[in-house]
């Protein structure tokens, strides 16, 4: 319940309420996500909505210490899951435009017009992972997943000024790996 | 790459600092000089470097618009606001919503103070003026107020897009009604932290500020177990009658509708009163777990509002709660109070919340009420019962177990699992409690007892099935202790699998109608979440016993669970062949459930009328008296031999039942006599309490020093009995006996949750923890911090700020403690002797003199009145009557029978020694306790300050010594 004084909780109702809830919510909160994401769903995306939340409420389920360690998980799961289907539509997608209003495609012209391949982020991600696990992550919760640096600092439980500080390292270091890649 | 994950860390921070640096040229020749080492690391460094440099020249940072771009993919509540900068904070989460604007949680945007707060910005798009005022008005109301139990205001402003926002204090917590349904709080908790409520209001009050949204959202319980006021929206400042009060039009005035009192609906105006009513509907909700009120749908109409709160009268709480104890404990006063604060006429209620507060106040100290006092008879009654009530309380206080006795034996429903296995044995299951039945059923024994509840009849059934399955098979069945928590669960058969440790869980129902009887059950494997049997079985009512056995011998076979067959066949055979007698023992087991020990006996005299030979009636009729003994009258001697003479019947009556012989050896615990408890115990077979059982087997075990069983049965009895706050408590301290310390103060961490948040005792034994390590200050600074403190932690942290040399803290903390416990450690005198006030100290002793020799001359084995009395003679120079004394105590108990005793008797001993300067004696002693479990810990050999004279003799040396590394007794 006292989770310390840094992370912050997942909400002044989830603190202290049952594990059960804290699922409950998150959960909503997953569907929630979930469906912006996968609304419009196409056959040849094999992630299925429920899969993704099923795989989710049984991990979170594991794991009944503390609220901000629950909604670290179930945000870096989110963000993991993210980080996939992202990658794996750029994959898949090819150069070719789709148009329509699908919400990866929207994500991916975007990647397109600002010249970011996301495929090239994977990889480079993979050799942060290397040097340093916790800076990947937030690289993967920032860029990936799309929180904020106040989210990620309430869900990593490290200070704001932490997260800002290593995002921008990581820009720095990734926009190298990029150009050097191109 | 050359790079490695520590290499990367140092790069990262010498790249951190080269930024601080103003020019670029700066900034290359810092990281040069830092790299100077290191040729690759430099290489490195300026790479990334350059690519900062490119960085900060151009206009596009695309990962970090990519980045923003995924952070509007997701929808975000407010979320146009998150992230948003107001003031010096950044805002991170929507965590509310009023009808006033949005508050968000949020953080200093620097990063240096990592402190959360809680940012109220007013909604933007509805900036009316009179919103402006109101909003205005909030901050100059919360500027006003400081108060502990109010969220305190730290800043406000408005930000750069002109919207006006203060900044709160964050609080994490539930909402008080929330925070009460999570556990089996009793009306006393309930009562004590309402009173707190009201201290915040009433503070508020004397300010001038009148909440007018008193809500149960609106009020929070933290994890320290205080409580916040938030949301002082609506609040209002009644500076003086000249200011403004103007009149608003019915309907436009901003509240919570369902908890708004029925001048706000009727928009006349508002006073104090209205917090007076507000908090009534608060306590109503806070004893009764409903709102006084019932409205046709979720957002009533004016009309159909000002019908219900202007019109309708509200039921009594206790005619609203279901459990026939709450109801009995409601009824009176309670009731009473709660409707005079929700009279609807203002002018009749309580004139203010201090008022309102007071009658609560009296009324858990048991006298009068106010507003009854009119009542012919009622005050006399109280009077009456009130001179009992503070006798009993009195003896009660005398056993350190007072503080388990507030009826919470059952834990809140929010477990950590106290079995440290990770997967529970095959056939281990838990029959849940079944819900009452449904209405409209007709009770065969409605002559037995006008509007009795049936769900004791259900009860017993599941009671039956938990004992049959308990003593039939072999299995791991949790006690029905342990269940009785989940009674209407709320949360997955997976998490109470997982709390409890088991396989499987039984669920089931009853019906009854007429003669016959209609039991549904269905075992459930939670694990995979399937049902994997249902069965329904319809038979007439005189079948139970048999419907029980059945259902017994389907689970068995089921989870694969060894069947004794003569104890099946035992089972099915009734224990009592008249079934009006079964129905009033059932109706006993539910009183006796209930704690209400006086019907419980009654009944149980009745069963017996009718039934002289029903066997399990005069034992539960033992364990009525006993347990009457125990919690609420220690010093009455009719409850004891009620206890004996009813165990002697049913040993009579069943020579070979195990349940007779647990009636015995109970009897024999609580008359001290442990030799005759174990005998009974021993070879006597599992009874339908196995759990009980267990513990007193541990429990003897332990007192024989044999640790390794008593052990193994303690760690058996908290996994059958998890939730039973004695069986952790009794484990925790074999373990600190032991001077297993560490594996205490794990099994502690798990334990802890399932406390209720007003005990200190975990804490208390976590201190012990560390004292026993040598780690003082560490064992102080848990019972310091420890978010309440009871008598008993009181007095522990005594002795630990002695032992620190801490004569301050000593003095303030003894000055807190009660009259009664004037003597109780002997602390005044240690103080005094220490601060070399020889004459203070003499005076005090020769108070703990008399005061021991009173306590000795009604209980003349009275362990701690020895103890206190020797020690003081000892402090007082009398060292002939000391000796003897300390020795008698000895004696008293003897290692034989009462190891867990024993030693600290021979460390008291020694300690009177010590004093009264026989060194060599007093090392003689300690060094033959110190090989013992529950002998002195290292701790307290290094700080007390009684072997300061003694402490340099390489005597004690080696026996401090011999304490930092206890042997293994096990």
């Amino acid at each position: 319940m006292n989770v310390g004084n840094a992370p912050a909780p997942a909400s002044t109702t989830l603190v202290a309420g049952s594990l059960d809830e804290m699922i409950r919510a998150d959960y909503d909160e997953l569907l929630r996500l979930a469906e912006i994401y996968l609304r419009g769903e196409r056959s040849e995306h094999t992630l299925q909505r429920t899969a993704l939340v099923h795989e989710a409420f049984l991990r979170l389920a594991d794991q009944p210490n503390a609220s901000w360690e629950n909604r670290a998980h179930f945000l870096g799961i989110f963000s993991r899951t993210m980080r996939q289907t992202l990658t794996n539509y750029a994959i898949a997608r090819g150069r070719k435009k789709r148009g329509g209003k699908d919400p990866l495609e929207l994500a991916a012209e975007f990647y397109e017009s600002r010249s970011i391949d996301v495929t090239h982020v994977d990889e480079a991600l993979r050799e942060l992972e290397k040097l340093d696990p916790r800076q990947s992550q937030i690289v993967e919760l920032r860029f990936f997943g799309g929180l904020t640096v106040a989210e990620i600092s309430a869900a990593l439980g490290i200070s704001v000024a932490t997260v800002h500080r290593e995002w921008a390292l990581a820009k720095v270091w990734l926009h190298r790996e990029l150009s050097r890649a191109d | 790459m050359s790079i490695d994950p520590q290499r990367w860390q140092r790069l990262k921070s010498i790249l951190i600092d080269a930024f601080e640096e103003e020019s670029a040229d700066a900034r290359r020749s810092f990281v040069e000089r830092s790299c100077s080492d290191d040729e690759a690391l430099l290489r490195e460094a300026e790479s990334l470097l350059a690519e900062a440099e490119v960085l900060r020249r151009s206009a596009n940072d695309d990962l970090e618009a990519c980045a923003q771009h995924a952070e509007s993919r997701i929808r975000r509540e407010g979320g146009a606001e998150i992230g948003k900068r107001v003031g010096a904070y950044v805002l991170s989460r929507e965590i509310g919503r009023g009808g006033m604007g949005t508050v968000y949680l949020a953080a200093r945007a620097d990063g240096y103070f990592e402190k959360e707060v809680a940012i109220k910005l007013l909604n933007s798009g509805f900036e009316t003026e009179e919103m402006v005022r109101r909003f205005q008005s909030e901050r100059q109301v919360l500027a006003r107020l400081d108060h502990p139990n109010i969220a305190r205001l730290l800043d406000a402003g408005i930000t750069d897009d002109v919207a006006q926002y203060f900044v709160m204090e964050y609080v994490e917590g539930v909402p008080v009604t929330h925070f009460l349904e999570q556990g089996n709080a009793p009306v006393s908790t309930r009562l004590e932290l309402f009173l707190k409520i009201c201290s915040a209001v009433e503070a508020a009050h004397a300010n001038s500020v009148v909440h007018r949204d008193l809500k149960a959202s609106n009020i929070l319980v933290t994890g320290k177990g205080d409580i916040k006021l938030l949301d002082f929206g609506i609040a209002k400042v009644m500076l003086d009658a000249s200011e403004r009060l103007e009149p608003t039009a019915p309907g436009s005035e901003l509240f919570t509708p369902v908890s708004a009192s029925p001048e706000q609906a009727r928009g006349e105006a508002v006073t104090q009163s209205t917090d007076v009513y507000a908090l009534g509907v608060l306590l109503y909700e806070i004893l009764s777990g409903c709102r006084p009120h019932r409205f046709p749908n979720r957002n009533p109409t004016l009309e159909e509002l000002l019908t219900v709160l202007c019109e309708q009268e509200p039921h009594p709480p206790s005619s609203v709660v279901e459990d026939p104890a709450r109801q009995r404990r409601l009824r009176g006063d309670l009731d009473a109070i709660v409707l005079c604060a929700l009279r609807k006429d203002p002018a009749k209620r309580y004139a203010s919340v201090k008022s309102f507060a007071d009658d609560v106040h009296r009324h858990l100290a048991g006298k009068a009420i106010r507003v009854r006092s009119a009542e012919l008879g009622y005050v006399l009654r109280r009077t009456l019962w009130r001179n009992r009530s503070v006798r009993f309380a009195l003896a009660v206080l005398a056993l350190a177990s007072v503080l388990l006795m507030s009826g919470r034996f059952f834990s809140s429903r929010k477990q950590a699992e106290l079995s440290a296995t990770a997967m529970p044995p095959k056939n281990s299951i838990a029959v849940l409690p079944f819900p009452s039945l449904t209405s409209g059923t007709v009770l065969p024994f409605e002559s037995l007892g006008a509007n009795a509840a049936d769900a004791y009849f259900v009860d017993g059934i599941h009671d039956g099935i938990i004992d049959g399955l308990t003593q039939a098979t072999e299995s791991k069945v949790i006690s029905r202790n342990s269940v009785a928590p989940y009674r209407g669960r709320t949360i997955s058969g997976r998490e109470i699998a997982r709390v409890l440790g088991v396989a499987y869980l039984l669920e089931g129902s009853v019906q009854k109608t007429g003669e016959r009887l209609q039991v549904n059950v269905r075992l459930i494997d939670p694990w995979s979440d399937t049902k994997i049997w249902e069965q329904r079985y319809e038979k007439k009512l005189e079948d139970i016993f048999s419907v029980e056995s059945d259902i017994v011998q389907a689970i068995a076979s089921q989870i694969n669970a060894k069947l004794s067959p003569e104890k099946v066949s035992a089972l099915a055979k009734p224990p009592t062949s008249d079934l009006g007698a079964y129905d009033l023992y059932l109706r006993a087991l539910s009183a006796f459930y209930e704690r209400d020990y006086s019907r419980a006996i009654e009944l149980l005299h009745s069963t017996i009328e009718r039934d002289p030979q029903f066997v399990f009636a005069h034992c539960l009729l033992s364990k009525t008296y006993i347990d009457a003994h125990r919690f609420v009258d220690p010093s009455s001697q009719e409850s004891l031999i009620g206890g004996k003479n009813a165990a002697e019947t049913a040993v009579r009556l069943a020579p070979h039942s195990p349940d007779a012989h647990l009636a015995m050896a109970r009897y024999y615990r609580a008359t001290h006599d442990f030799d005759r408890e174990l005998a009974e115990l021993s070879g006597m077979g599992i009874p339908r309490d196995k759990a009980e059982y267990t513990e007193l087997l541990a429990l003897a075990e332990r007192r024989h020093g044999r640790w390794k069983e008593a052990l193994r049965d303690g760690e058996m009895t908290v996994e059958l009995d998890p939730h039973n706050h004695f069986t952790v408590i009794e484990l925790l301290e074999s373990y600190i006996a032991l001077r297993q310390f560490k594996k205490a103060e794990e099994f502690a961490d798990r334990a802890i949750k399932q406390f209720p948040p007003d005990y200190d005792v975990v804490s208390i034994y976590r201190s012990y923890c560390r004292l026993g390590l040598g780690k003082l200050e560490e064992g102080r600074a848990i019972l310091e911090n420890a978010p309440v403190r009871t008598v008993w932690g009181t007095d522990r942290l005594i002795q630990l700020a002695i032992f620190a040399r801490d004569l301050d803290r000593a003095s303030a903390l003894i000055a807190t403690l009660p009259a009664e416990k004037k003597y109780a450690g002997l602390w005044e005198g240690v103080v005094a002797r220490m601060r070399g006030e020889q004459e203070k100290a003499r005076e005090y002793y020769t108070g703990a003199v008399e005061y021991y020799q009173k306590t000795l001359a009604d209980k003349t084995d009275d362990l701690d009145a020895l103890s206190g009395l020797s020690l003081a003679y000892a402090a007082l120079g009398r060292k002939e009557e000391a000796v003897r004394e300390a020795k008698r105590a000895v004696a008293l108990a003897p290692l034989s029978s009462n190891a867990l005793d024993a030693p600290g008797q021979m460390v008291v001993l020694a300690e009177v020694y010590a004093q009264i300067g026989e060194r060599e004696a007093a090392l003689q002693q300690l060094a033959a306790a110190v090989q013992l479990p529950a002998g002195p810990d290292y701790g307290r050999l290094k700080f007390d300050p009684i072997w300061d004279d003694i402490r340099t003799d390489p005597k004690f040396q080696e026996i401090m010594a011999r304490a930092a590394r206890p042997p293994d007794w096990k």
